[in-house]
Order: C-alpha cells, then structure tokens, then sequence
C-alpha cells in the first residue's frame, strides 16, 4: 500500500524479443558509441582542473594544459595542505551545508505537508499559498537584506548564511506535489484511526516520500556548497566559506585594471602574481564533495525530480 | 443535546486539525517574511532619489524618472530583446535536445552503460559558471567569442550542455512509466522499432513535453546571469548584454542603486506576469496545479 | 485559479501604465553648481616645522599634540579593507584585522579602542560599506576609494570636520600637504569645512611608459623604437624571427606575442592599451583635453584616439598583437608576460616589479631581459603620458556622530611613527614586528607619506652608487688595498639573504650586532642580512656611515634584493649570465633605485624634467555621467574592440561619434565645460 507510488516508477526492462536486424545493431552501436562520447565531454571540464592542479606553474600560465598534466608535480597540493585559510573555509563551508540543508528541509518539509491538503481539509490554504508565490519572484535587493541581517546582530555569523535561504518556495512546491501523489486512502484510514496530522506526516508520509526529500535535501546542499556571494557580503575574510574563498581568489588580482598603484607598499601587493595551479588544485577539492553526495543521493533524485517535475 | 454536543465537539476537532496544520506553516511563515518579504521595502528604492545616509523612509520620493531613464536608454530595448531571445532559444533547444537524448538513450540496451552515461551527463550541472565559463574561453577559438552571433550560439550550447543531464532525467523516467503492454500490443501489430518510438513512446512522453515546455516559458526572462557575466566581452554586448548584466553594472559596480533596483523590478513584474501566465495554461491545458 | 487571473491583470495593468511611460521624454537638469571650499580656519598658532623654527613648532605643538592618550579610553568603530596578506613578510597566517597587534598598541599608546564594523575583502569593500551606511551603522572611521560616495556623505552632512584633526598630523603629513599638494585639502573641502584627509599620492605615478624585451630586440636585430610607426616595425621584426626567439628562449613558437594588451580597452592601467593612446596624443579612459576652441572634449572621440585605433587595427591584422586580446583579463596578459610569451607591453613605473620581472628571473624563460623608455613619437609628434590633474586614491574619513574626529590623526600619526620609524621597536615594543602581528595594510586610518618614495629613490640611489664608488665589491679599488674583504662580485653572487635560527639571532644581538631581518623563514628563524657582510661594513668607517645613511627599511628592501645585482650590473654582467640570487635583484632595482628606472621617471615628471599631459576633467561624477556612463562606456568599448579587429572599418569612426555625442556625450561635455568654468572662475 503505501509504497504504491513509488512502483509505477520503478525502472523496468522491457523485455526485448525481437529478433534485432542488422541495420538495428549497427544503429544500436553507433547510439551508444555517440552516448558514451558525449558523456565523455561532460567529464572534460574535471579532467582540465585535475590537469592543471597537477602541472607545472610555467605550462599552466601558458594556457599549454588540456587534460593532461604538462611537466607533472605535486606543487600545487604540497602549497596547498600550508593554506591554512582553505582548511578553516571548508570547514565552514561544511558547517553551513549540514546545518543549512537540515534546517531547510525541516522547514520545508513541515510547509509542504499542509499545503498539499485540499482547500476544504485546510481551511486558508490560498493565503499561504499566495504568500510564498510572491517570494518567488519578488526580492529586496541586496542592501535591505544586508540592512535586515546586521539589524538582526548576524553578521559573522552562520545563521546568516543559512537562514534567508531557508525556506525555499521552489523546493516546498517539489514536496507537495510529491505529498499530492501519496494516496488518500491511506491517509484517510490513518485518521480514522485517530492519528493526527503530526503523526500523519511522520509516520506515513515522510517514509514514502524519501526520494523527494533526497531531491530537495541534494539541490539544498548543492545550493549552500555552491553560494559565494553571501559569504563574501556577511562574513569577515577569516570566517568566509569556500566558494568565498575561491570566488575572492580567482577574482581578487583580476581587478578591472583601474587599480592606481601610487606607492611601493601597494605596488608590493599588487606583485603576488596568481599561480593557476594552486586555484585549480583549489577548485578541484572544492567541487570533490559534491559528486559522493550526488552519487548517494542519485537513485532516490531520478524519482524525486520525476514525481515533483517542476523546474528549478 | 447530544447532536450539538457532538458538534461541539467535532468543530473542536476541527479546530484542534487546522490548528495543527497552521503550525506546521509557522516556521516557513516567520523565515519567508522576515528574510524575504521585510527586505522587499528595498523596491521603494527604484521610485527614491535613493541615499544611503537617509535610507528608504528619508530618501525623495521621484515616482518614475529612474524607469523613464532606462526605457530611454538606447540599448535597453536590445538587452531586452537579447534577454527575450537567448532565453527563448535556450528553451527550444533545451526541450528539442533533452527529448532526443532521452529518445536516444532509451535505445541503449546495455543497462550499466545507459546507468552511467546518464550518471556523467548530470555531472556539469553541478558546477558553477565562475569555474566553467573560464575553461569554455579558453577552449573555444577566440574569433568565435569575438563574434556577437557566434557568442549567443555558444552561450546557449553550453547551457543546453550543462543542463541537459536534468532534464533527459526527467524524459527517461516517463519513459519507464509507459505502459508496457502498449509496447506488446504494438509489437504484436508488427510494429518496428521505429514505430514504436513514433507510434508509443512519443505519445506517451506528450503530456510531459507539453507541461515542461509551458512551465519553462515562464524562465523566459532569465537568460543566465552568471553565465553571460562570466563569458561575455565588450565587442558582444550588443548581441549579449542582458537585463540582468547591465543591472549589475550598474546596480552593484556603479553603486547607482536606484536605476539597478528599477531594471530588477521592472524585470521581476514581467517575470511574474509571464510566469503566472504560464501556469494558469499549464492548468488549462494539463490540470496542472503548482500549488 | 482566480488568484492568477487577479495577478495576470495586475501585471497587465503595470506594463500597460509602463509602457506609457516610456513615451515621456525626461526632463532632467544638467547644470552645475560650484561647491564653495571656502577657507579653511587658520591654526590658533601658526604652523613651522621643527627644522624651520623649533620653538615655534613646540607651541604648535602644545596646542596640537601629534599624540596623547585619551583618558579613560574612547571607543572608536572602523572599517577596514582586508585581502590576503602579502608573501613573505612573516607575519602569522591566523593575524586578520581583528587581532593585529596595531590594536594593541593603539589602546595602550593612545587610549584608542579600535572596534572593527565593515570587515571586506577588496571585491566587496564598497558595496559593504554603503549597505553598512544603508543599515546606520556606518564606522566612526574608514577610507574609501570613491569620490562618489564621499560627496554623497559630504553633502548629507554624515561626515565631521577635520579641521582640528588636520592640524594635528605630524609634521611631515602636514608639510606636505600644505606644500606639495594643497589641492588636495581644497578639494575635500565645503564652505570652509575639511571633510576628508586625503590620501597623499603623486598623480604622476599612473604616467605610461613602453617596455620591450631587449633579448628578442637583439635576437630579430633591430634597434630600440623612438615612433609608433618604428614599434610597428618592430613587431614585424619579432613576428619574422619568432622561431629564433623561440629557439633562444626556450617558449614555444605558437606562443608568441609581439604585442599584448588586455580586452578592456577603455580601462587604462598596465598592461593596456592606455600607453598607445597616450603615444597618440588621446586617452583610452576618456580623459578631457581643452581643444583650440577653449573648451573641454572628450578625448574618446578625438582624432587621437582613431590613429590610436588604426595603429592598432594595422597591428592587429599583421598578427602583431595578440588575436586573443578580446578574451584576456588583465591577469592574463600578466602570465604572458611573465611565461616569457610577450615582446611588448605598456605599463607604469611598478611593473619593472611585477610580470616584467617575473620573466627576467624564471627558470624556464632562457636570457630575459628588457629596455624601456619614454612613449614614443607619433608621425613626427612627441606626445606625453596623461595623468590626472589631481589624484586621490582615498578619502580618510570620520563620521559626524564620532565625538573625537581628532583621534583620527593620532591613529594616523601613530601609523606613520610606527612604519617609517626606524626605532620603533625600541619605543612600542615587539608588537610592532609583523611575527607579532603587525601587518601595514591592515591599519585603519593611515596615510603614507605622499613624498617618502621619491626621497627614497634618492637617497638608496646614492648610497649604492658611493657604496660602489668606495669599494662595496669593486674590482678596480680592490686591488689598490685590499682591506673591505669584498673585493670583487664573487661575495655578492649568492645573495645576501642568509637564513638565520633563532638562538643565532639572539647569540649575535647579545655580541651587539644588529641583526636586520628580512623575512620569517617558518618558525625556525629569519631570513636575515649576511651578518658577515653587515660586521665587514660595519668595521669601515666610511662604508658604515654611507650605509647608515639608508633606513632600516631600506637596508631591508632594497640593499640585501638589490645590492647584489647592482654589483653585477656595475661590472657589466649581462642579465642573463647571472646567477639567480642576483638576478633577483633585478625588480627591486630597476623599480627603485635605477636614475633611469621606474620611479626615477615618476620624480621626473614630478619635478618638471619630463612632461606629462593632464586630464582636465577632476572632478566627481557628474549628474549627466550617471544618467549615460554607463550606456556610453559600454558603446566605446565595444566601438574600439571592433576597429581594433576590423568587425567594423575606422570609416565608421564618425558615425560613433555621432551616436556617441547625440546619445549623452554632448550632454556631459556641457556639464564638464560648465563645471570647469565653475571652478575655475572660484579660483
């Protein structure tokens, strides 16, 4: 009973007995052979960072690398492992992922389950839902939100990174529309029996809608690994997470070029030549704990995403 | 007696569940108008001489010379359209290639390589702009970025790329979900692989198609800020500038607030008329509720 | 769904109210109203400087103590600009603003409790701190790089007079302020109030000049171009010999690049194409000249600025500059120059420390090495490097609600005593060492000294030369007496940088030797100035006393870098037959010390020996600037981007220019007239 949602969309083989013609193989070999290449491509990027982190400081600077390291060293990791910075930010950046994504999904989740109840079950449900439509295309702006997070004393602190993100429309929309599909019956029977809503939801729901929670619980953490601006903007530089860190770095001796260098000691900052390798090697441990949470999370998403197919 | 007091007491059960249902929402409720409804008094911004030492409540009020300005500007129609285009074209593209990779890959008859392929395919989508557009200039020749039309092509290429992974995931799994005695029947008629393709799954993955293809619409004025921002040169910015860029340079750069705050607005109204549009055909057409 | 339908027509009925706007025309005044600087209030003593009247100064002083210790202490909130620290220094990893020892000092020293408001990195500085403005919570104390934002302040009335604070900068600060640039003080001023303490910077510091590799000059066999049209030739030259120079240097051949500047093309700054268009007789930024009619014009549409364009357009077809340059960030032209790829760039005084000198040292890059000179001439017309008419590259300011404004200067003053003292660590103790946590670019409230670089360029450059001149390792003396024990270069060829523990620092401190300490070497010790050569020299009268003649600082710097490389340029070692040590000297002193170096072309220009050419426009933003800037900026970058590559031909140039004036420009040149007029005529 309660796992008769999920059924319907459990991958199936279908059973192939046709007897394959030539043409059919050769086309078969061909697809795949396409597939598996373009695939391939999807990977290139990673290769061009794990090329780069790995080449020398000469061969990187002359845009000479591909996806092949070019005169092979560990000096980019061997200088990274003394940035003591990167360590501090990556553990924020952890911190904020973890506390940010049970946080939002906590929020979430308990806003989704009324929401996906009937107006004549949930008597003002239109308000609400009113509500959280105009948040989705409506902001501020960042000054207000500045105004708003260093009125609310959380400057410098976590709660700044994770709570203005907290409850996100989109994802609410993606488990209702996963919690509409549970069906009623169930529900019914469990109220009959004197559960309330609270247990309805625990009890009932939540086991059932794990691969939409994963989904929500996936782009969450995603979303907090990935977001720089706010760091940047709320934390002071010690306390910045990672992508901060790397956004301030790739981008910091960039400039624009209307730098007006005027005395020595200026001009001494402005020496510290980039070494690519470094922001490569960086970069490639910065996006390495997005894959094992993306490979965990994958068979629970494709469901997820396909029971609460709404973009974004 | 005993009917009203089983009314009382139902309409206090009652109570006690809706009671029970509104809390639920209070959290989400307190976040959203805190972190987002109170700071959306900074839109008064787009109608104030804005000044940072008199704040909202102490700023002129000018109504609306900061959108006259921008509706004057000579290329704020082109960023417009820019904006309109590229995002139209990345929709299409999106929808045509995504049902065609679908399509393809269903035809993969190896279950391990289909599963990986479609595994890697996601895997750009999980990469920001910032590290991705510096690698794609670097790939691509320069004469290409340098060339406004070529510019779109690529900036639309490499998003389809970059997404395509999400939404072939979507297509497969209504794939999966078709009927399987629909393809025994079929075959049964004598019916190819080709027509099965033509005759069955299409059929089948329409509704889908539909429903994407509307919901998308409303994305019609987000063209990809980051992307755009991270790739584009001066030679392109007539064929690449868009709404959001040039609210940014202006906005965040120039610390010219007002005129920045008024570009945001002007394209979140239409955003959100689009949007809303867009849904109400989705429930038109499909039954389809958001919410 | 009646929600939708409401909502659909509320969207409807903006975008129907919207796009009867746009019909209406603006009306919009672009006057412009001279600001009033007024006169400043005379000091109730009148002010000399210690050399010039001792007594007079001492009650110039008791009136206005450079320094004095608040009692019970003040709290004063600031913001601060905090980017990565600088390699090399040995100050700790785990020092941010926060924790410096600066902020130790200035509550025991002065009684000044530093509370750190707006903390950001240099990307987000100024959004933050206009928000921290938004939120009412703007720093008692803080610096910012926009003139925007400080006449906004001024003119809201948020910022506090500084009058009292000016007068009491020491009394090199004050000097120079009042001697060397008074204009700067006029500009900060309204209606006879001081509302910023300006930065101290010599505007002549931004002059262009032209760099080449002397290597690949010598390689292709052509003399050092005197024209824009000899330069093209030049190119050429390269370009023909590309595989020699490749085979000589080690570079690939595909890599490299005559010429090369960055895709901003209106941006100015190294590596751009600001030095060409200066060589030219315009501006890429979009300075203002006064033309033959008496007024003020833009020089993005001047007729320097299309041969500038059609110079580079002709290079950019013959592959003399980089096809790539549309692409390229500043960054990146950098990391070609220093791989060793690029023949030619433009650049200010600094960059002989910088990517130019990266490459002179690389490991990979065999011979590099460079000649540079003055811009050259432009079919027959010797044109100057444009500089501002008056520069500040940050406003020192304080907030009207801060109760103690002159605190501003004590902390100023305390800086200064700090960095440009060399007993400083016999009057504040070890915490102004960076190892304890001194970090320079983290102080808040600190003006440098506007002049200190020129006098330093001045005075290293004349001890090394008498150093030489007395027999610091020069062959020729040597052999007449044989007492300094640095005969000759052999001494010099390792470098002078000697890594020093901790227990043989302390050992030579107790024998009384100076140990002068470069930089940390981990936690083990310091990288330290030979101790040998330091005791040899100390032990010569006259060496010691002309090596005394240089500042701690610079004995750091400039002596232990340069020296050894100056050694081997005096005996005529070519760059590329150095060892590495010297060659490490390369930066230092061609930047610093060379007569005909980086810096020596900056006192140049400053002291009239050199002409610039002077933006006349200085001004903030102007009301019309914000209306079309940005849209007219955006139009010349991508108008220039296309001559330059011919996407469009130079006989397009006049209609640009049309576009150009009817859509803002000849707006802005009205208001740029009649600001010019208006502080003119004030004057």
């Amino acid at each position: 009973m309660q796992n008769t949602c999920l059924q319907t969309v459990k991958t199936k083989q279908r059973p192939m007995r046709v007897k394959e013609s030539k043409a059919r193989i050769v086309f078969l070999i061909i697809n795949t052979t396409f597939l598996c290449l373009f695939a391939v491509s999807s990977l290139l990027p990673f290769c061009n960072l794990l090329a780069l982190s790995f080449s020398s400081k000469e061969a990187a600077d002359a845009n000479l690398v591909w996806f092949v390291p070019v005169g092979f060293t560990l000096d980019a990791y061997r200088l990274l492992i003394t940035k003591v910075q990167f360590f501090r930010s990556f553990g924020i950046s952890v911190a904020r992922v973890v506390l940010g994504t049970v946080i939002s999904l906590a929020v979430v989740t308990f806003g989704a389950y009324p929401l996906s109840r009937e107006g004549g079950v949930f008597r003002g449900r239109m308000v609400y839902t009113v509500f959280f439509m105009i948040t989705m295309f409506f902001s501020g702006g960042f000054i207000p939100t500045y105004i708003l997070i260093s009125k609310l004393k959380l400057m410098n602190n976590i709660l700044a990174l994770v709570l203005p993100t907290a409850m996100n429309a989109w994802n609410m929309v993606l488990l209702i529309n996963f919690f509409r599909r549970v069906p009623q019956e169930m529900i019914e029977s469990a109220k009959i029996e004197g559960a309330g809503h609270y247990t309805i939801l625990f009890k009932f729901m939540l086991p059932v809608s794990l691969p939409a929670l994963a989904t929500v619980m996936l782009f969450t953490a995603v979303g907090h690994w990935n977001n720089w601006f706010d760091g940047l903007m709320y934390m002071d530089s010690k306390y910045m997470p990672l992508q901060s860190y790397i956004y301030h770095m790739i981008n910091e001796q960039s400039g624009t070029g209307n730098n007006v260098v005027t005395n020595p000691e200026e001009a001494a900052m402005m020496s510290n030549i980039t070494i690519k390798t470094l922001q490569s090697a960086q970069i490639f441990i910065a996006i390495l704990p997005v894959l094992p949470l993306y490979l965990f999370a994958q068979k629970y998403f494709i469901k997820g995403l396909m029971l609460g197919s709404v973009k974004e | 007696m005993a009917i009203s007091e089983s009314r009382v007491i139902r309409k206090k059960a009652r109570l006690k569940e809706q009671l029970a249902l509104h809390s639920m929402l209070v959290p989400g409720v307190v976040l959203a108008f805190v972190f987002m409804i109170l700071p959306m008094i900074g839109v008064v911004m787009a109608f104030q001489d804005y000044s940072m030492v008199k704040g909202f409540f102490g700023s002129p009020w000018v109504g609306f010379k900061y959108f006259i300005r921008i509706f004057n500007r000579p290329d704020f129609l082109t960023a417009m359209w820019n904006t309109v285009y590229i995002a139209l074209l990345k929709i299409i593209c999106m929808t045509v290639l995504s049902i065609l990779f679908a399509l393809l890959m269903n035809e993969i008859m190896i279950h391990p390589v289909k599963k990986t392929v479609q595994t890697i395919l996601f895997l750009p989508y999980f990469l920001s702009w910032v590290i991705l557009g510096n690698i794609i200039i670097n790939i691509v020749p320069t004469r290409l970025m340098q060339d406004g039309d070529w510019f779109r092509a690529i900036i639309i290429s490499t998003d389809v790329w970059k997404t395509l992974g999400y939404q072939v995931i979507i297509y497969l799994a209504t794939i999966t979900n078709i009927d399987p005695t629909l393809y025994e029947a079929a075959k049964i008629d004598g019916a190819n692989h080709m027509q099965l393709c033509r005759y069955v799954t299409v059929p089948g993955l329409m509704s889908m198609i539909v429903l994407n293809a509307i919901l998308n619409i409303g994305n019609i004025m987000n063209a990809g800020f980051e992307q755009i921002l991270v790739m584009y040169n001066p030679l392109v910015y007539d064929k690449g500038d868009i709404l959001d860029t040039m609210s940014y340079r202006i906005g965040l750069l120039d610390l010219d607030y007002s005129t920045g705050t008024a570009i945001g607005l002007f394209k979140s109204v239409i955003g959100c008329g689009v949007f809303s549009f867009s849904y109400w055909l989705a429930y038109k057409v499909k039954g389809y509720k958001i919410f | 769904m009646k929600k939708t339908s409401l909502l659909l027509s509320c969207v409807m009925a903006v975008a129907v109210l919207i796009g009867s706007l746009t019909g209406c025309t603006p009306k919009e005044d672009f006057s412009y109203e001279a600001i009033d600087p007024g006169t400043l209030a005379a000091p109730e003593v009148e002010f000399k400087t210690a050399a010039e009247d001792a007594a007079q100064n001492a009650k110039f002083r008791e009136k206005y103590p450079t320094m004095k210790k608040y009692d019970p202490a003040i709290t004063v909130s600031v913001g601060i600009l905090e980017d990565d620290k600088e390699a090399g220094l040995g100050v700790p990893e785990s020092v941010t603003a926060r924790t410096q020892s600066f902020n130790r000092i200035a509550e025991r020293e002065l009684g000044i409790k530093l509370e750190y408001k707006v903390v950001a990195t240099s990307s987000v500085y100024e959004q933050k701190l206009s928000a921290a403005i938004a939120a009412d919570d703007m720093p008692d104390m803080f610096a910012t790089g926009s003139a925007d934002m400080f006449a906004k302040l001024r003119d809201d009335g948020a910022l506090a007079d500084l009058t009292q604070a000016y007068y009491t900068l020491n009394d090199t600060l004050l000097e120079n302020y009042q001697k060397y640039m008074p204009e700067l003080i006029t500009s900060c001023m309204k209606e006879g109030g001081l509302y910023a303490l300006p930065q101290q910077t010599n505007k002549y510091t931004t002059a262009q000049r032209l760099y080449i590799r002397k290597d690949w000059l010598e390689i292709a066999g052509v003399e050092m171009p005197t024209s824009v049209e000899e330069l093209i030739t030049v190119g050429e030259a390269f370009l023909a010999h590309k595989k020699e120079i490749a085979a000589a240097t080690g570079v690939k051949e595909e890599n490299i690049v005559p010429f090369s500047i960055y895709k901003d093309v209106t941006f100015g700054g190294s590596y751009s194409a600001e030095g060409l268009f200066n060589a030219c007789g315009s501006s890429a930024t979009g300075a203002y000249f006064t033309g033959e009619d008496g007024q003020l014009h833009s020089s993005n549409t001047s007729d320097g600025s299309k041969a500038a364009l059609e110079v580079l357009n002709t290079m950019y077809s013959k592959g003399i500059l980089d096809p790539q340059f549309t692409t390229i960030s500043s960054t990146q032209v950098m990391n070609k120059v220093s791989a060793g790829y690029v023949g030619i760039v433009f650049g200010e005084w600094w960059v002989l420390k910088h990517a130019v000198w990266e490459v002179v040292k690389s490991s990979s890059v065999k011979g590099a090495d460079w000649v540079w000179s003055d811009l050259p001439t432009y079919k027959g017309q010797q044109n100057y490097p444009v500089v501002p008419t008056m520069l500040i590259s940050g406003y020192n300011l304080v907030s009207s609600k801060c109760a103690h404004p002159e605190a501003a200067a004590m902390l100023a003053n305390l800086f200064y005593d700090i960095y440009y003292n060399d007993n400083a660590e016999k009057i504040y103790g070890s915490d102004v060492l960076p190892s304890k946590g001194f970090y320079y670019q983290y102080v808040p409230m600190k003006i440098w000294d506007g002049m200190s670089s020129a006098q330093e360029y001045k005075r290293v450059q004349s001890v090394f030369e008498n150093l030489y001149e007395i027999g610091l390792a020069d062959s020729e003396i040597e052999k007449e007496e044989d007492k300094t024990g640095f005969a000759n270069r052999d001494i010099f060829k390792g470098g002078l940088k000697k890594p020093l523990t901790n227990a043989q620092i302390t050992a030579l401190e107790k024998a009384g030797e100076t140990v002068y300490k470069i930089s940390a070497n981990g936690d083990s010790g310091f990288y330290c100035l030979d101790p040998d050569v330091v005791r040899t020299i100390e032990k010569n009268p006259t060496l010691s006393a002309e090596f005394n003649k240089m500042r701690t600082r610079e004995k750091i710097m400039h002596f232990a870098e340069g020296y050894p490389y100056y050694v081997a340029y005096r005996n005529s070692v070519a760059t590329k037959d150095m060892t590495s040590d010297e060659r490490e000297g390369w930066g230092i002193y061609h930047e610093m010390i060379d007569d005909d170096g980086g810096y020596a072309y900056v006192v140049a220009l400053a002291e009239g020996a050199k002409k610039a050419k002077y933006n006349e426009f200085y001004g903030t933003n102007l009301s019309s600037m914000q209306v079309y800037g940005d849209y007219l900026n955006t139009q010349t970058s991508t108008y220039y981007s296309k001559f330059i590559i011919g996407q469009e031909p130079l006989s397009k140039f006049d209609t640009y220019k049309n576009t150009y004036n009817k859509n803002g420009g000849e707006t802005i040149e009205k208001q740029v007239n009649a600001w010019y007029q208006a502080t003119h005529t004030a004057d």
